[in-house]
């Protein structure tokens, strides 16, 4: 049967455009089922928001099963919350306790602008993949899928690759706010050795499949951090011992590149299978030191 | 092919246009190619062959799959090629834009009206033809497995400009989610149907049996579906699997602890194959499944029930996509066009593609041939501003209700009520009570809503507003379709028309044809026509998965 978290102490990040300096704000609340989902949890807090005329607070979802990477909460430090693999959709109440107080943040990184509160625009995920992230074979006349077998290993690694969700937690997770990751997977041919004309990221002028692809790739979320002003690139900020950012309601601090080694911070964390490419024993020895 | 052809046209009841099923069958062969060219890793076998697997609805090994995410993988597939034109210029992508309202000039939808959802701004786009590729309207029973960015606003506005609305009571209940848990449950999350290919379906012989499954004897289990359906067993198609659930549950032998679910077992599977085969065909989806209710299933069965999924009406449209709107299109699962009263697994996907790769590429130049070089109405146009002011009006008249009750709080309401009466089972006395209770319900909204915020910046409980007024309207229609509709088909079941194994019993003399409904002001009040259907290559017969 169900149990019931009471007095759960949120800390919200809530910003009126990005026009607005934004801070903290404290909400408590109790009677939460441990299997209503996070953003359940966040829907009643709304209702109780809209019940007493306040303004709801502003965040992303969509599927709600964590397959179309709209989510984008930063809890407690950490993207998508503590629990490994799992998409912020998918936290489910019962990982938190009685008495535990939230932090809830949007992702920060320099190339996601805040829309409102926890609402970011990651439009930048869209430009990678315009620069290059696509097979360059035209729709029309396409050649029998069987003509080229596929060992099936390179197909599987192939499907690692693809199942990037786009979320952006790994640019929220970076450090340098870098896209790396993501731009990784989008960068690897889904499969590879289906290597018929058109099929991979062979030279080909004009329609973005040439040479120069990842190099535009590369460039797309720096076009964006040129672009901000100053005052709205958001910052990184350490976490106390409590788990908690520094002067709560103040604005963040700046860079805190230590956040780098803070395990709880990997940018592995929503996707277990990263492509080959990135999966380098640096990520690996991350990854264990999550656990 | 022929099979394809004939299984759809069977799986959908009957129901569907003989023609467009036929052409999509056809062209479904080049589908699985071009997605492979695009880049869609599919599964392959190991001598790096494409690898398939039977599906719901089917006994022919024949769906081709990307480990549990094929429609994820298509979605991504078909969004790169979108990105890759965008790159090149030839499309524009409006991000955070929402259609609010459809223009007509003359009788020829001329554009549409949309709300920028970061700045509240509102503003026209003319063109020459518009083709709204808008998804279903599951989401009018609020708890569905479909995103919660579902809504049917714009099929719903192009119905209010013109367009008919055809069979909105064919709506599809997936017999694989995962019960409810709780009353702030927000949405159902489907449990892919491939596991019905390994997992066994069953609950208790006797109604309150509290044991745990694995301490429940062989004997004292009833494996419904392969009791009832021999031939097709744990593969039965959706609306036979979802009743039988139900009845499961109804009977009080459903299992977990509010009783509302019935087990899909997997230890047969395991003890076959292996943890480790089971665990490559559905690790992701077991992982998906603990994350949610917080068990493991390679130890204990899952729980599934039937939950709302999809729909198979939408707007109508003629062969060639158009709506009864000229120059307004409709494809994908916005249409109604080729599941009939029930859809096969995989074919929205199917027919989603096709649509968008291989017929209206062909057909909308039709439309467009004879306007070459004729100016179109732009959006000084007197109807563009009637509309844009129309519409600003209406978001401004949800945020001046000033009552209680958040919009959350009226979908719920409203969905509960479709749930009940026009959901699983439906029957003449239940339907009449909805449509008494949705004006009620809707009279409520338009004087309590309460919508904080304004309206010239990010604002989801307004979006939300508009929304679930439209759901209102279409659920007074899809209950006028599912009362006026006195047979039983597909995912319409009228507890009134069973037969004595209380299968669902068509009426092929009285309805054999697609209900299209005509806005007249209020949906209480539409005009209910008629497209005859005609079948030349197929027979109709009892659909029987015996
Ligand atoms: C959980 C789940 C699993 C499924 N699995 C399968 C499967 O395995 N095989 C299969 O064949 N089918 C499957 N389906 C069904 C299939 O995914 C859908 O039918 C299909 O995606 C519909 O595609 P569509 O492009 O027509 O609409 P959608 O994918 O619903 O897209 C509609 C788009 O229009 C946008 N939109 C809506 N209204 C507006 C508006 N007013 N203004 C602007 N934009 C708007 C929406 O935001 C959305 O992006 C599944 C569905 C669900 C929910
Ligand atoms: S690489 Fe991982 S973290 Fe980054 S966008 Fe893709 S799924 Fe999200
Ligand atoms: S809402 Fe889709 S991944 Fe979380």
């Amino acid at each position: 049967m169900s149990h019931h978290l009471e007095n759960l102490t949120l800390k919200i990040w809530r910003q009126n455009g990005q026009a607005d300096a934004g801070h903290f704000e404290s909400y408590r609340i109790d009677s939460i089922s441990d299997e209503a989902s996070f953003l359940e949890m966040l829907d009643v807090l709304n209702e109780k928001l809209i019940g007493e005329g306040l303004e709801a607070i502003s965040f992303d979802h969509d599927c709600r099963e964590g397959i179309c990477g709209t989510c984008s909460l930063m809890i407690d430090g950490q993207a998508h919350g503590p629990q490994r693999g799992t998409a912020t959709c998918q936290l489910h109440m019962r990982k938190f306790k009685s008495n535990d107080t939230i932090v809830i943040e949007p992702w920060r990184a320099t190339a996601f602008p805040i829309l409102k509160d926890l609402m970011v625009d990651r439009a930048p995920l869209d430009r990678i993949v315009e620069a290059g992230g696509f097979i360059t074979a035209a729709t029309g006349g396409a050649p029998d899928a069987n003509i080229i077998p596929i060992p099936k290993p390179v197909a599987d690694a192939a499907m690692d690759a693809a199942e990037c969700i786009g979320c952006g937690a790994c640019v929220a997770a970076c450090p340098n706010g870098a896209a790396n990751l993501f731009t990784g997977r989008k960068g690897e041919p889904p499969q590879p050795a289906a290597a018929g004309p058109g099929r991979t990221l062979e030279p080909r002028r004009g329609d973005g499949g040439d040479d120069g692809r990842v190099l535009r790739f590369v460039h797309q979320p720096r076009r964006v951090r040129g672009s901000l002003p100053e005052e709205h690139q958001p910052r990184l900020h350490r976490l106390d011992a409590q788990g908690l950012p520094p002067g709560q309601g103040e604005e963040p601090q700046a860079d805190q590149p230590d956040l780098a080694r803070d395990p709880r911070s990997s940018p592995i964390n929503r996707c277990g299978a990263a492509p080959r490419s990135m999966r380098s024993d640096w990520l690996l020895q991350r990854r264990d030191a999550a656990e | 092919m022929h099979r394809l052809f004939y299984d759809t046209i069977k799986g959908g009841d009957f129901r569907a246009r003989e023609g467009n099923v036929h052409r999509l069958a056809q062209v479904s062969l080049n589908i699985i190619d071009q997605m492979v060219a695009q880049g869609v890793p599919f599964a392959r076998e190991y001598g790096g062959l494409l690898d398939t697997r039977s599906f719901g609805g089917s006994q022919l090994q024949r769906t081709f799959y990307a480990r549990g995410q094929t429609g994820q993988q298509l979605l991504l597939g078909a969004y790169q090629q979108l990105a890759r034109q965008i790159g090149l210029g030839t499309v524009k992508l409006w991000n955070r834009v929402e259609l609010v309202d459809v223009v007509t000039v003359d009788g020829h939808c001329a554009g549409i009206v949309t709300r920028d959802l970061v700045t509240g701004e509102v503003r026209s786009h003319a063109a020459h033809a518009t083709v709204m590729c808008t998804g279903g309207y599951g989401n009018a029973f609020f708890l569905s497995t479909n995103a919660m960015n579902c809504n049917v606003t714009a099929a719903w506005r192009a119905h209010r400009k013109g367009a008919y609305f055809a069979n909105p009571c064919y709506t599809q209940i997936h017999p694989t989610c995962i019960p409810q848990a709780d009353d702030t449950q927000s949405k159902l999350t489907l449990m892919s149907e491939s596991l019905r290919n390994d997992g066994r379906v069953w609950v208790p012989v006797n109604a309150g049996d509290e044991r745990p499954a694995a301490q429940i004897p062989e004997a004292e289990r009833d494996y419904y579906l392969e009791r009832l359906y021999p031939s097709f067993g744990n593969l039965a198609p959706r609306d036979i699997s979802s009743r039988a659930a139900k009845r499961a549950v109804d009977s009080g032998r459903g299992v977990g602890p509010l009783k509302n679910g019935v087990n899909l077992d997997f230890a047969d599977a395991i003890g076959r194959l292996g943890q480790d085969v089971v665990k490559e065909r559905y690790g992701n989806l077991f992982d998906m499944y603990e994350r949610i209710t917080g068990e493991n299933p390679y130890d204990e069965p899952m729980r599934i029930y039937p939950a709302s999924h999809y729909t198979m009406g939408g707007l109508w449209v003629d062969y060639e996509l158009m709506t009864t709107v000229p120059g307004l299109y409709a494809a994908g699962e916005a249409n109604f066009s080729d599941h009939g009263a029930n859809r096969l697994g995989a074919s929205a996907l199917m027919q989603g593609l096709a649509d968008g790769y291989f017929v209206l590429p062909y057909t909308i130049g039709n439309y467009l041939a004879p306007m070459l070089n004729k100016p179109i109405p732009g959006t000084d146009h007197p109807e563009f501003q009637a509309a844009e002011q129309a519409a600003r009006q209406r978001f401004q008249g949800f945020l001046d209700i000033r009552g209680t009750r958040s919009p959350d709080y009226f979908h719920r309401e409203l969905g509960k009520i479709i749930w009940d009466y026009c959901g699983m089972e439906r029957t003449e006395q239940g339907l009449q009570k909805a449509l008494s209770e949705l004006p009620a319900l809707y009279d409520e909204f338009k004087k309590d809503l309460r919508v904080t915020g304004d309206g010239a910046g990010v604002n989801q409980t307004l979006e939300k507003a508009g929304r679930v007024e439209d759901f209102f309207e279409l659920g007074m229609l899809m209950c006028r379709d599912a009362l006026e509709r006195n047979e039983s088909c597909g995912g319409h079941f009228r507890a009134e028309y069973q037969d004595e194994e209380g299968e669902a019993q068509r009426d092929d003399e009285h309805f054999a044809h697609v209900a299209a409904w005509e806005f007249t002001g209020d949906p209480m009040h539409a005009v209910r026509h008629k497209e005859e259907l005609e079948f030349e290559t197929i027979h109709l017969a009892k659909r029987s998965y015996k």
